[in-house]
């Protein structure tokens, strides 16, 4: 692939351990556990105000913290500049590793604890993740105003998540089963991180295989990649015990262009991939007219306000756009994209597959779009509520009663045209590389990628019209 | 375990048990208390947010305050999920509405004995009116929470059931301080209304709605008093001329 | 390699004649957008504010009108911030009066108005819209959402028949 994303040399790599601080820091065997252990302690505040605080979302630490702060830095900076790099200092699943591992810091070898079963290859997908993640979307009005639903969930995952650890090896719960950790699998590969072996033949002739196994200077990997052939973000969560680990210093964390793994299958066979990029390109768009838009009625429907049997209604047509609409629309733009180009020997499923990808750009660009409104409208929630996290009157630094401003309110609509106008560019860029590597023949590429482009485009402009129409 | 381990286990116990925990029990619970002398007072709705009981708790919490006669009062009034506001009968005081999350202080000093409501000066909910609390102020030297009280008069003691019965918070009585409610009509003359149509409009109000209010009744009925309590109410109304 | 090389010129000549078709468009979009100046009047809107939406939610006026938003609770005390304008107003709870605002439609696009006050669970969903006609930047960025990918698309198209000849 000797050309460009949107510019960018596809092949260019910046190996950030050059700089030596950032590699002493990856390499330091408490790196991991001390980021873990501040956001632990986010966490338990997030819990405890949850449950015991305030009812009123507005002025309670887990409600702000988790889906106006902590939401805001994930999409639209951790995931596409930094990767999986939330999964290295989640604090979910770390109570369930310490259990396991028996250990906080220091491998000493030795049995894990639990029954470290292998996880069964039929639910080796992320389809776990993409129902969990819908099953939560549709409760989405309550679940970000009210904190007792939020502690639940955050509570009830750590739970999970001891449980899977005690069941199986590793790290299974991050990769097949948390919501967060399935659209993490999709957007990763949009990001301009990753973590790579400098030269796989050294790999190749390497028999200690420590990064696999494990040293006394780490754990052997926990996502079960084996980084001598990774090509693709999806499963590694930076958690950094190979940089720890490998003794010839073969890994590099390279800065790269945006995008890149998008393109790296050759030959895509994942369903669960594909219908998570529509289906969270849906709930992009979902999530800006329930909750951002001007139709009452909706709201009420979906914060249960007008009844069991509305939200009932609003459950179907939520989880029907995902599941089946957009799907369904899509594929009618594959099949019409396949006659158009007259592809003989790709099945329309295939097709489907393909071309799927090229809705992540624009999908994760829709997030972001939501995303500013929340960060620069409500965001300073945040500085009354570090004084008063359970809104019982504290007043910790003195900023209690800062009341809420909206920042740079009249920019809100520029910035989520221009990210959602980027979003496309990618998108429209990507398709064209994705579809050159379909067909070999430049015309039927060009052909077949013209409705693609078609979809991309309509939905783009329904997204701008809902930001700025 | 070798140090480090041991290490790690004790940043981990304090960062998640005892800094959150142990930090805002002691600070809420031990700390505030000490060094405070406001009696905290938090207005929740009676339908309190459908998901969540407050811990059980809804109108205002507490509901009840005994303070001595010539004590100085100081209430920290809290709205916790919608603006609330707090009228105290009998004691010229109404803060108005206050934000959700944010408090007002009221000081006074309580220079009349008896029994005074305090109520919700501000639309919260439709169970707003039945959001009241008792003030109970004692008389000193005395025991007992019943004040001495000379033979009162029906008027008098109506005009008691109005107050208690939180009344004011949606009608105006001149003649009544904290009753500055504007959501129902004026009732400062009311006394020229027939008497018969007055007892209907307190125990069954959407049979006939005044003219110029909003049908149906925003105002419930009020079946709870005795007798007695509804003929005084209706001789202290009657009196309002 | 004459002939590679007045194909080259042909190709970037289609890709002038492109650039100059683009910017067409987004001119006579701009332009278009900008015939609609109807004289500015003071229009009023009576607006419910509930828990939790304002009725009606969507309003339309005209660059330079005198807008008049009178505002009535219909249960608690809500409040009405409008982006962009930057105004702060309080809405009494029901039995407390109306709040009116008032200001010149001086900025044209589409400004979403919120709820200020918290007024129960679902208070950060309160949102209203006020689109102030002509909707330039809404426009703009439909032509711009066609122009970008129609020329990802062109130079894609003749930049791999510029690397076929030259290999030719």
């Amino acid at each position: 692939m000797g050309d460009r994303i949107l510019g960018m040399p596809v092949d260019f790599k910046y190996d950030l351990f050059k700089i030596k601080l950032i590699k002493k820091v990856f390499k330091h065997p408490a790196f991991q556990f001390t980021f873990i252990v501040i956001n632990a302690f986010f966490f338990a505040v997030i819990i405890l105000s949850a449950f015991f605080g305030t009812p009123s979302g507005a002025k309670n630490f887990s409600i702000i913290f988790v889906w106006l702060i902590w939401w805001f830095f994930l999409i639209a900076l951790l995931v596409p500049f930094g990767n999986r790099i939330w999964c290295t200092m989640c604090p979910i699943p770390a109570p369930a590793e310490w259990l396991q591992r028996r250990a906080f810091i220091k491998n000493k070898g030795g049995k894990p604890f639990g029954l470290n079963r292998k996880w069964p290859k039929k639910l080796k997908n992320i389809w776990i993740c993409n129902f969990g993640f819908l099953a939560i979307a549709v409760f989405s009005a309550i679940l970000t105003t009210t904190p007792i639903v939020t502690g639940a969930l955050l509570f009830g995952l750590i739970l999970v998540a001891i449980v899977i650890h005690m069941v199986f090896q590793k790290r299974q719960f991050c990769k097949y089963i948390c919501s967060v950790g399935g659209f993490l699998s999709l957007y990763s590969l949009a990001s301009s991180l990753e973590l790579r072996v400098k030269d796989r033949d050294i790999c190749r002739k390497h028999k200690g295989k420590e990064c696999i196994k494990g040293s006394d200077k780490g754990w052997g990997c926990p996502w079960d990649v084996y980084i001598g052939t990774l090509d693709r973000n999806k499963f590694c969560g930076l958690c950094g015990n190979c940089v720890k680990t490998c003794p010839n210093d073969n890994i590099a964390l390279n800065l790269r262009p945006l995008m890149l793994d998008l393109l790296v299958e050759k030959k895509r066979t994942h369903m669960d991939e594909a219908y998570k990029a529509l289906i969270m390109l849906t709930l992009a768009v979902l999530y800006v007219t329930v909750m951002q838009g001007p139709w009452g009625w909706i709201k009420d429907w979906a914060g249960m306000n007008a009844g069991l049997q509305k939200f009932g209604y609003y459950a179907i047509i939520f989880l029907g756009s995902c599941l089946i609409v957009t799907p369904a629309i899509f594929l009618a733009f594959t099949w019409v994209s396949k006659i158009f180009s007259g592809i003989k020997d790709i099945s329309l499923k295939e097709l489907f597959i393909h071309y799927s990808y090229t809705t992540v750009p624009i999908g994760l660009a829709g997030w972001i779009g939501f995303s500013w409104p929340i960060i620069l409208i409500n965001g300073s929630y945040a500085i009354s509520l570090i004084s008063d996290p359970f809104g019982w009157g504290w007043d910790l630094f003195g900023t209690a009663s800062v009341p809420w401003t909206p920042v740079l309110s009249g920019l809100v609509p520029y910035l989520q045209i221009i990210t959602v106008l980027f979003g496309l560019a990618f998108s429209v860029d990507i398709g064209d590389k994705i579809s050159k590597q379909i067909s070999g023949d430049e015309k039927e590429a060009f052909r077949g990628l013209v409705p693609i482009v078609v979809f991309l485009t309509l939905v783009t402009m329904g997204l701008i019209w809902l930001y700025a129409g | 375990m070798d140090k480090i381990e041991l290490i790690a286990l004790m940043i981990v116990v304090f960062s998640i048990v005892v800094l959150p925990v142990g930090g805002s029990y002691y600070y809420e619970f031990v700390y505030r208390p000490a060094h405070s002398d406001e009696t905290s007072l938090k207005g929740i709705t009676f339908e309190g947010d459908r998901l969540i009981a407050y811990q059980g708790a809804i109108g205002w919490q507490p509901s009840e305050i005994r303070v001595k006669k010539g004590d100085t009062v100081r209430l920290k009034i809290m709205s916790i999920d919608v603006p609330h506001g707090l009228a105290i009968s009998g004691y010229d005081i109404n803060t108005g509405p206050i934000k959700v999350g944010e408090s007002k202080t009221v000081e006074f000093v309580a220079d009349k004995a008896g029994k005074f409501t305090y109520y919700c000066s501000v639309w919260c909910s439709p169970k707003h009116p039945f959001m009241n609390g008792l003030l109970i102020v004692e008389d000193d030297g005395e025991t007992s929470i019943e004040p001495a009280i000379e033979p009162k008069t029906g008027i008098q003691a109506g005009e008691e059931v109005f107050v208690a019965q939180g009344c004011g918070s949606c009608h105006t009585v001149s003649t009544i301080s904290g009753a500055i409610g504007v959501i129902g009509p004026d009732l400062s003359t009311i006394g020229t209304v027939d008497r018969k149509y007055l007892s209907r409009a307190i125990t069954d109000p959407g049979s006939d709605i005044a003219e110029g209010y909003t049908s149906p009744s925003m105002m419930p009925p009020y079946k709870a008093m005795s007798d007695t309590e509804l003929n005084n109410l209706l001789d202290f109304l009657s009196s309002l001329k | 390699m004459n002939s590679t090389k007045n194909k080259i010129r042909q190709k970037k000549g289609i890709l002038k004649i492109g650039a100059l078709i683009s910017i067409i468009i987004l001119v006579s979009s701009l332009i278009v957008a900008g015939q609609q100046n109807p004289t500015p009047t003071h229009k009023t809107f009576d607006i419910a504010a509930k828990q939790f939406f304002f009725s009606p939610s969507k309003l339309y006026v005209n660059k330079g009108d005198t807008v008049t938003l009178r505002f009535t609770s219909v249960d608690v005390e809500h409040g009405v911030y409008i982006d962009g304008y930057e105004i702060n107003e309080k809405i009494h709870a029901l039995g407390e009066g109306s709040t009116e605002v008032t200001f010149v439609a001086d900025k044209t696009g589409k400004f979403k108005f919120r709820c200020s006050m918290v007024c129960g669970y679902m208070h950060p969903f309160m949102i209203g819209e006020i689109v102030v006609e002509p909707n330039n930047r809404f426009y703009v960025s439909i032509a711009l959402a066609m122009l970008i990918p129609a020329g990802i698309l062109l130079s894609s198209a003749l930049g791999r028949k510029k690397e076929g000849d030259l290999d030719g």
